[in-house]
């Protein structure tokens, strides 16, 4: 499903509220409320562990109830939303052309499964073609949509910076994920680090807690809702050698 | 003169052919002919018997002499025609199923094909043999039969027969003790394998004792009653003292792994009702991967080799061991993957392949579980073979990890309300319906384990979480 939009459209919450209200707007896909979002942004070109984070934030973020924003790019945007739709989270992914084109190819599938569940949005007109300008315009974008940034790791020169340093300018949260020292995908996220954005030192197990109470595997059924993700809970934690079973009886390890 | 007619037999693959061997000479050079597509082995029976009828005082008859085995068309190896076609020669006629080899001397000794070819004309309705002496274990299997043993070919002269060997001394079988591994939940899922008959996966870094469990699992396995013995007897000609537990590794051949053409069974059928152990699975060969496939549907191979197509039984419970990575180190608590993503992903690939589609149980092995000594487990996995024979007999089936997809709704059944509640959560996250059917037979054993005769959500919870393994190790791949 299509829509046009401008910025004074209540489905933005007053995000984009100082936007020129002829300037439209193009969705394609639900209509989701942004009550809550966060983006998580960085290179193309990441590590894997910046890729495997890019993932787990996605996801813990997604479980905690954010919209997980980003820009559909290879890399860690695309970790990022992926993470998301992995625990059935909402996500939103920003685009750099008009609705009909994408780009990057790799990214296709899970354009598709966002336009699923949230949406896609861009500036241009859905006929418009990818151009290297409109990556900038993008980014400014996933900063005014997001309540604050997570930079997972970027170099020194990056997009990822430049939807950063449009966040500091709207007064919003700037967060990086530290990297290797040596690595140059990771020194712009660690220059933002030194600059004063927050660390994101460890990713804290959301699913965990709310299951810390749970004495049986009947409990654990009871709060997850449903019988194939209380397996897959038990698989994880058994694997991990977070909880052991003996017989029905749950015991964690302190 | 007269034609002369003995019996002994063949077996090719766990097909039994009983060969009649003519024997007659008349006038001629002197010459001692064989034929009937015999092969060197059977050829060379010509001087072991013209040495042993010599040790009895015996010479081969003057003239041209002539034996042929029928059916011709099959081809006949192995030394265990000589003593059939040695009776021909002393005494004549006769309607008794003979076989052994002799030696110069005049003794007659016990060959493997020999033991395969006994227990399988058994099988097939023979009750009367002459053949060298056997152990009395061998002979209670067969205790129908009236068996003529000899050691020495004047035996059969003076028609004394020899008493059965000894049984060897049942080795203290280096009877592996499953409390020797460390940990709660690896003994609960070795149970649940041993007592549903469920194919294993054990996933683990290296050195984590995968390889340890797979080895003790034999040990929990009731006793094998006779007729599995003999099944085991009649196609591999070795006498079974205890459920067979073999270990295979990757650099195994099609032919070494199910039989070659020249029919000689392979590892497959040497595991036959007992345990093949697979380590690092995902090494093996496509072709011995691919070929398992049909082999854990049916629990026998099939091969066509030319114009001859052999069956082996091979009902075996399949033990594969696998690292989860190349390096062998994701989902380590400290060490760190080195692979790269695509790597890891291709060799996850091959663990959930149509093969290991056929696994029911799913078990990462870790080194730091905490441990609790189990009581009992042969007589805990004996007590459920009972209870699942008692259930499904009649339908042919004697574990729940044998019930085919078809006929797991009908024969396992489950309150509507807990059904139900699978169906919801099952099609809510997409899981197959072969998914579903592993499920429902893993909880079944689960709760026959537990003492349960209903299946509970907690018994679905777990049998689910052995399904999700291999879910989470692939979230742990960036």
């Amino acid at each position: 499903m299509d829509y046009v939009l401008n910025g004074k459209d209540p489905l933005f919450n007053d995000r984009l509220a100082d936007l020129d209200p002829k300037r439209s707007l193009y969705l394609r896909g639900n209509r989701i409320g942004l009550e809550r979002t966060v983006g998580i942004v960085g290179t193309r070109h990441a590590s894997p562990y910046g890729l495997r984070i890019a993932y787990e934030l996605g996801r813990y973020y997604a479980c905690e109830g954010y919209v997980v924003i980003s820009g559909l790019a290879y890399g860690v945007d695309e970790k990022g939303h992926e993470g998301a739709l992995s625990v059935g989270g909402k996500t939103v992914g920003v685009l750099g052309h008009g609705l009909n084109h994408h780009y990057p190819k790799a990214t296709l599938p899970i354009r598709k499964q966002i336009e699923q569940t949230s949406f896609v949005i861009s500036w241009y007109e859905p006929d418009q073609g990818p151009r290297k300008p409109f990556f900038r315009e993008r980014n400014w974008l996933i900063a005014a949509l997001s309540d604050f940034i997570v930079v997972v790791e970027a170099p020194l020169k990056s997009g990822a910076l430049i939807t950063a340093s449009f966040a500091l300018e709207m007064g919003k949260d700037v967060k990086a994920v530290p990297g290797d020292i040596d690595r140059p995908s990771a020194a712009g996220s660690n220059l933002l680090i030194l600059d004063g954005a927050e660390p994101i030192v460890s990713v804290p197990e959301s699913e965990m807690q709310k299951y810390k109470s749970c004495k049986t595997l009947q409990d654990i059924i009871a709060v997850s809702g449903s019988l194939v993700e209380a397996g897959r809970l038990l698989a994880k934690w058994q694997s991990t050698g977070m909880l052991t079973m003996d017989g029905d009886i749950i015991k964690w390890r302190s | 003169m007269d034609v002369v007619t003995v019996w002994s037999g063949l077996t090719y693959g766990n097909a039994f052919i009983p060969v009649e061997i003519q024997v007659t000479y008349g006038a001629g050079l002197p010459a001692f002919h064989m034929v009937g597509m015999v092969s060197e082995s059977v050829e060379e029976s010509k001087e072991r018997v013209r040495y042993a009828l010599k040790s009895v005082g015996k010479t081969l008859p003057q003239g041209r002499v002539m034996v042929a085995f029928l059916p011709s068309e099959v081809s006949k190896s192995g030394a265990h025609f000589d003593l059939a076609v040695l009776y021909a020669f002393l005494k004549g006629s006769s309607e008794r199923f003979i076989v052994g080899e002799v030696g110069l001397d005049g003794t007659v000794r016990i060959t493997p094909q020999s033991l395969k070819v006994i227990a399988s004309a058994y099988l097939n309705g023979k009750r009367s043999f002459i053949c060298p002496t056997l152990t009395s274990d061998i002979l209670e299997l067969m205790p129908e039969a009236d068996f003529f043993m000899i050691d020495k070919v004047s035996q059969l002269m003076d028609g004394e027969t020899s008493k059965p060997l000894p049984s060897p001394n049942k080795v203290a079988q280096a009877k592996y003790d499953l409390n020797e591994v460390k940990g709660s939940g690896i003994k609960r899922v070795a149970l649940i394998a041993a007592a549903g008959w469920h194919h294993m996966l054990l996933l683990g870094n290296p050195g984590v004792g995968k390889t340890m469990v797979a080895e003790r699992l034999v040990g929990i396995m009731p006793e094998m009653s006779q007729e599995e013995k003999l099944d085991l007897l009649s196609t591999t000609g070795s006498f079974p003292v205890q459920r067979p537990s073999r270990f295979t590794s990757w650099n195994s051949t099609p032919a070494g792994f199910f039989g070659s053409a020249k029919g000689s069974p392979g590892e497959a059928t040497f595991s036959h009702r007992g345990i093949l152990i697979m380590d690092e699975f995902p090494q093996y060969r496509k072709d011995i991967l691919e070929g398992l496939r049909t082999v854990l549907d049916t629990g026998t191979i099939v091969a066509s080799y030319g114009n001859q197509r052999l069956t082996w039984p091979a009902d075996f419970l399949l033990v594969a061991t696998s690292n989860p990575c190349p390096c062998g180190y994701l989902g380590h608590p400290k060490k760190v993957c080195k692979d790269a993503p695509s790597s890891v992903l291709r060799y996850l690939g091959r663990l959930s392949g149509p093969v290991a589609d056929r696994i029911d149980l799913h078990y990462w092995v870790k080194s730091d579980e905490t441990d609790r000594y189990v009581e009992g487990a042969c007589d805990k996995v004996k007590a459920v073979w009972e209870k699942q024979y008692e259930r499904w007999h009649k339908e042919g089936i004697d574990h729940a990890g044998k019930i085919p997809g078809e006929h797991v709704d009908d024969l396992i059944c489950v309150s509507s309300s807990i059904k139900s509640m699978l169906n919801d959560s099952v099609e809510k996250s997409g899981l197959s319906r072969r998914e579903r059917h592993k499920i429902l037979r893993l909880s079944r054993t689960i709760a026959d384990l537990d003492g349960e005769e209903d299946i509970s959500v907690a018994h679905l919870a777990e049998a689910l979480s052995y399904r999700q393994v291999l879910p989470w190790l692939k979230s742990l791949v960036p």
